[in-house]
C-alpha cells in the first residue's frame, strides 16, 4: 500500500463544501465524557441544595416535639455540612477547564484522575451523609406523631430489650449496605461508565 | 494565546484540512463527522489560552484535534432528528465518481476497522510526523510507536485486502 499516494489524495480531496461555522455561539454543548459528567454534576448540585432547604424547612412547617427536634436539626446540620464539602469539591472539579492541548497520554490520565477522584468524593459523602438519616428519619417520625419525650429519650439511649437492639442494629447495617450498594452503582452509572471508555484507549496505548 | 472570536475562526480556517481529515479518520458516518467538527472546533477555542506560540499553530491544531477524537465518543443512541447542525457548517459532499476519490473512500473505510490510537498513529504518518513527534504528541514510546505503527500499517494493508482494493 502506498502511503504517499494516500497522502496526495488525502491532500487533493475537494474540501469546497467543507465549510466551518462564522461564528461559535451555535455550536451545541460539548459531548466530551468530562463534559456530560459536568452536566450531569450540575444538576446534582441544584437537586442537593434544594434537598438541604426541604429537609431544613420540614420542622418549620410541621410541629414536633422538642428533643426529636433538636436531635434531627443536629443531625441534618452533619449531613449537610458532609454534602455541601463534596458539592465545593464538585464546584471545583466543574471550574476546572479541562486540556486537550496536552499529549494524549497526559489529557487521557488527567480526565481519568479528575473523574475518579471526584466520584470518590461524592461516593463518600453521600454514604457518611446517608447513614445518618434513618437515624434523623426516626427523630421526625417519633416527633411528628408526639410521642412523649421520655419515650424517645429511652429509644435514642437504646435503653430497649436486647432482641430489639439487635434488630435495630441489624437494620441499620442492612439499610448501611443497601445505601452503599446503591450509592456505587448510581455514580458507577454517572461517571464510571465514561472511565472505563477512557482506559480502554490507555490500555490500546500500551497494548 | 488570546484571539478574538473572529480571529480564531479565521486562523482555524486557514488550517480547516486537519479538522476535515481527522473527522474523516474517525467516523464513516456524517452525522457523527458534524459531531466531531463541532467538538474539535469547540476545544480548539477553549484551549486556546494554552497555545504559548512555541510549536506552529497548526501543530498544535493537530494535536488537540486528535486528543478531541481520541477521547469523543458517539452517541449510543442518535434521536432522530434531535439536532440540527448550523446552516453555516458544511461538511464536504461524497462524491466516488472518479477512481481518486473511490479509493480514498476505500482507504477510509479500512480505517474504520482500527481503534482510536492505531487511527491517530497511521493519520500522523500519513501526515507525514516522524516517530519521534509521533511519540510526543501521543505521550508514548519512540520504541512502542514504531512496534505500533508497523502492526497497524500491516493491519490496514490485511483490511484493505480483504475489502479487495489494491492500491
Amino acid at each position: 500500500m502506498d502511503f504517499d499516494k494516500i497522502k496526495e489524495l488525502m491532500d487533493d480531496e475537494n474540501q469546497d463544501d467543507f465549510q466551518l461555522p462564522t461564528s461559535l455561539e451555535n455550536l451545541k454543548e460539548s459531548q466530551m465524557p468530562i463534559a456530560k459528567i459536568r452536566k450531569t454534576m450540575k444538576g446534582e448540585i441544584v437537586t442537593q441544595l434544594v434537598c438541604i432547604v426541604v429537609f431544613f424547612a420540614f420542622p418549620a412547617v410541621i410541629k414536633m416535639e422538642e428533643l426529636p427536634r433538636a436531635v434531627y436539626l443536629i443531625l441534618m446540620f452533619v449531613t449537610s455540612l458532609m454534602t455541601l464539602g463534596y458539592l465545593a469539591k464538585m464546584i471545583w472539579f466543574l471550574r476546572r477547564t479541562s486540556n486537550v492541548g496536552q499529549q494524549t497520554k497526559e489529557t487521557i490520565l488527567n480526565f481519568i484522575h479528575d473523574i475518579k477522584l471526584t466520584m470518590e468524593v461524592y461516593k463518600t459523602g453521600i454514604i457518611a451523609g446517608s447513614l445518618l438519616l434513618p437515624i434523623s428519619m426516626a427523630a421526625i417520625l417519633m416527633g411528628t406523631f408526639h410521642l412523649e419525650t421520655a419515650s424517645f429519650s429511652e429509644w435514642f439511649l437504646l435503653k430497649m430489650p436486647t432482641s430489639t437492639l439487635l434488630l435495630v442494629i441489624f437494620g441499620y447495617l442492612l439499610s448501611g449496605v443497601f445505601i452503599y450498594y446503591i450509592t456505587v452503582l448510581w455514580a458507577d452509572k454517572l461517571y464510571g461508565i465514561h472511565v472505563r471508555k477512557l482506559e480502554e484507549i490507555l490500555k490500546q496505548m500500551e497494548e | 494565546m488570546e484571539l478574538t472570536e473572529q480571529e480564531f475562526l479565521k486562523a482555524i480556517t486557514i488550517h480547516k484540512g486537519i479538522i476535515h481529515k481527522v473527522s474523516r479518520i474517525y467516523f464513516e458516518d456524517a452525522i457523527d463527522r458534524e459531531d466531531l467538527v463541532q467538538e474539535i472546533i469547540l476545544q480548539l477555542w477553549k484551549s486556546l489560552k494554552s497555545f504559548n506560540g512555541k510549536s506552529q499553530f497548526s501543530s498544535w491544531m493537530y494535536r488537540v484535534a486528535l486528543n478531541t477524537a481520541i477521547v469523543f465518543f458517539k452517541k449510543d443512541k442518535r434521536k432522530p432528528d434531535a439536532y440540527k447542525m448550523p446552516a453555516d457548517v458544511q461538511l464536504a459532499q461524497e462524491d466516488y465518481s472518479d477512481e481518486k476519490e473511490q479509493q480514498l473512500a476505500a482507504f477510509y473505510k479500512a480505517v474504520q476497522e482500527l481503534n482510536k490510537i492505531e487511527k491517530a498513529l497511521i493519520f500522523q504518518f500519513i501526515e507525514g510526523f516522524s516517530g519521534e513527534e509521533i511519540a510526543k504528541n501521543l505521550g508514548m514510546s519512540t520504541v512502542n510507536v514504531r512496534v505500533k505503527l508497523n502492526r497497524t500499517k500491516k493491519k490496514l494493508k490485511e483490511i484493505i485486502k480483504l475489502q479487495n482494493h489494491g492500491f
